[in-house]
């Protein structure tokens, strides 16, 4: 296990480096770039092994219905699942979130509630909203401190006997903040209430271990992930895998159909409906070989180095302002600020002169920024091949642009 | 977005003779863009079709004040009926170009307004 890091030497994997040279990437938070590995890894499967997987009576089909399979281990044993039956492939941590929200609403009377939080992306919102709407259900958000993070008191308050599920953030796509899921889960279950994770900004960055965090249901995205868009995971937990309804209907997720009666396949086929994005399992695979080459705790040292780095640079430029918590402990590679008297994206496009990639706007978290009272922010967000020259090279432009504005 | 246009834009939408509030407008326009929390309103005072004066209140990013500044001062002294028919082409070229398509709707958010009471 390596615990040294070379960027620099990383970056050299990742052919978008080359066709970019000056490119000055800060939007990882949005989508990663991927190694040349993960583009092989697809590659062949259409070069070599393209067929479709599950029926295939003949070699090809065999021979890509074990390299999809392997994927499916590979990522329960990356995320600490017991089984790779709790695996589900989906399109996106979205969808992820989407079949959980209309599974499990299924089971809901009017006026059960659902706690969510106000540091949510949409992803996280508006599946419940949409469910909420249909089921006549309750939503209610836990509240954000000032510096942050996650006001587990109110959840606390916020939780009561009408509440029937609790949806939460592994790490925020705004603020950084990492919320102690483990110390919410057992918040939860000690009320009887399931919680799903979204793990969409965590998994790429740092260990996580979705059995000892006991959560019901875990989602992430691959291409968050150096892996190819179109792939995302749905964990399930024991306690709902077989009982969970399925959520779309079609192919494969049927063991027989017939003009009056269907029987559903057993988990995770059950939940994975019609033809999956075979190469980009693949490449989630081959993605997942890539990271535990360097090692997930080797990443988050890396990360966490930079994100200190970055917001001990940023501080010591005028009229920058900073969000989220003020420990980096307590941050996941994530930034987002404001530069007083430029809007985040005219911030965004003066950067992009500079061939430097930052995103603007209210990233998919419109609550969170109402709730800050803001109407925009500029956000960085690192990964494995950023080094603290990216970091320099943005901090001396805003510092430019600020002795320009202020 | 070059630093230099930047400061000109940030110029026009922040000290712009055209910002403020007309007592009695014939024409109100409000409006924004959710995505960016841009947030403009315009007042028109018309006299026989023709827009007598004109006046602006902003708030969000430097493309859409100096845009809804450039407009109007355009807009001073020519037939209402006209600015509905601008093009987005003409405003770009006001606005100095070198607008990336990602930018646009902030660059056109005055225009759109005006074409929202058509």
């Amino acid at each position: 296990m390596k615990h040294i890091m070379n960027s620099t030497k990383i970056k050299k994997d990742f052919p978008i480096f080359k066709n970019h040279p000056k490119l000055v990437y800060l939007d990882n938070a949005a989508t990663t770039q991927k190694p040349k590995v993960v583009i092989d890894a697809v590659t062949k499967h259409y070069e070599k092994n393209n067929a479709n997987i599950h029926r295939g009576i003949y070699k090809l089909s065999e021979q890509a219905m074990e390299v999809y399979e392997a994927a499916r281990i590979k990522i329960a044993k990356f995320i600490g699942a017991e089984s790779p039956e709790q695996i589900i492939f989906t399109k996106n941590a979205t969808e992820a979130i989407n079949l959980v929200a209309y599974s499990y609403a299924k089971n809901l009377k009017a006026s059960d509630e659902i706690l969510l939080t106000l540091m949510e992306h949409h992803s996280n919102i508006v599946p419940w909203q949409m469910i909420a709407k249909e089921k006549k259900l309750k939503i209610k958000f836990v509240d954000a401190t000032p510096d942050g993070e996650l006001d587990i008191n109110d959840l606390k308050k916020k939780l009561n006997n009408k509440t029937k599920f609790f949806a939460v953030t592994h790490a925020s796509n705004v603020l950084g903040t990492i919320n102690p899921v483990k110390k919410l889960v057992e918040i939860c279950h000690s009320r009887g209430v399931p919680v799903l994770i979204d793990g969409a900004q965590a998994i790429p960055h740092f260990p996580v271990n979705v059995s000892k965090l006991r959560c019901d249901f875990y989602a992430f995205s691959g291409h968050k992930m150096l892996a190819p868009t179109g792939i995302g995971v749905l964990y399930i937990g024991k306690k709902y895998l077989n009982i969970l309804p399925p959520f779309l209907g079609g192919g494969d997720m049927i063991k027989s159909v017939s003009m009056h009666k269907i029987e559903y396949q057993d988990p995770p086929m059950r939940f994975e409906a019609g033809t999956p994005a075979i190469e980009a399992a693949i490449g989630l695979g081959t993605a997942i070989d890539y990271l535990n080459k360097i090692s997930m705790p080797t990443i988050q040292k890396h990360e966490q180095e930079l994100t200190a780095y970055a917001l001990q640079k940023l501080k010591k430029i005028n009229g920058i302002i900073v969000y989220g918590p003020r420990n980096p402990a307590k941050r996941a590679g994530v930034i987002s600020f404001n530069l007083a008297g430029a809007h985040s994206h005219d911030l965004a496009s003066l950067l992009d002169e500079q061939n430097i990639a930052i995103r603007a706007g209210h990233h998919c978290a419109m609550p969170l920024h109402q709730f800050l009272k803001i109407p925009a922010s500029a956000r960085i967000s690192f990964y494995i091949y950023n080094t603290k020259k990216d970091i320099d090279i943005l901090c001396a432009t805003l510092k430019k642009i600020s002795e320009k504005i202020q | 977005m070059k630093l230099e246009q930047f400061t000109q834009l940030k110029r026009h939408a922040e000290f712009s003779p055209l910002k403020g509030s007309l007592k009695n407008p014939d024409i109100s326009l409000s409006g924004g863009n959710t995505l960016c929390g841009d947030k403009l309103k315009i007042e028109l005072k018309l006299q026989k079709g023709i827009i007598k004066d004109a006046k602006f209140t902003h708030q969000g990013c430097a493309l859409s004040g100096a845009s809804a500044s450039i407009f109007l001062e355009y807009s001073i002294g020519k037939k209402y009926k006209n600015i509905e028919d601008m093009t987005p082409e003409k405003i770009i070229k006001m606005l100095g170009g070198n607008i990336s398509p990602a930018r646009i709707p902030c660059a056109l958010l005055p225009l759109a307004l005006f074409k929202s009471k058509k």
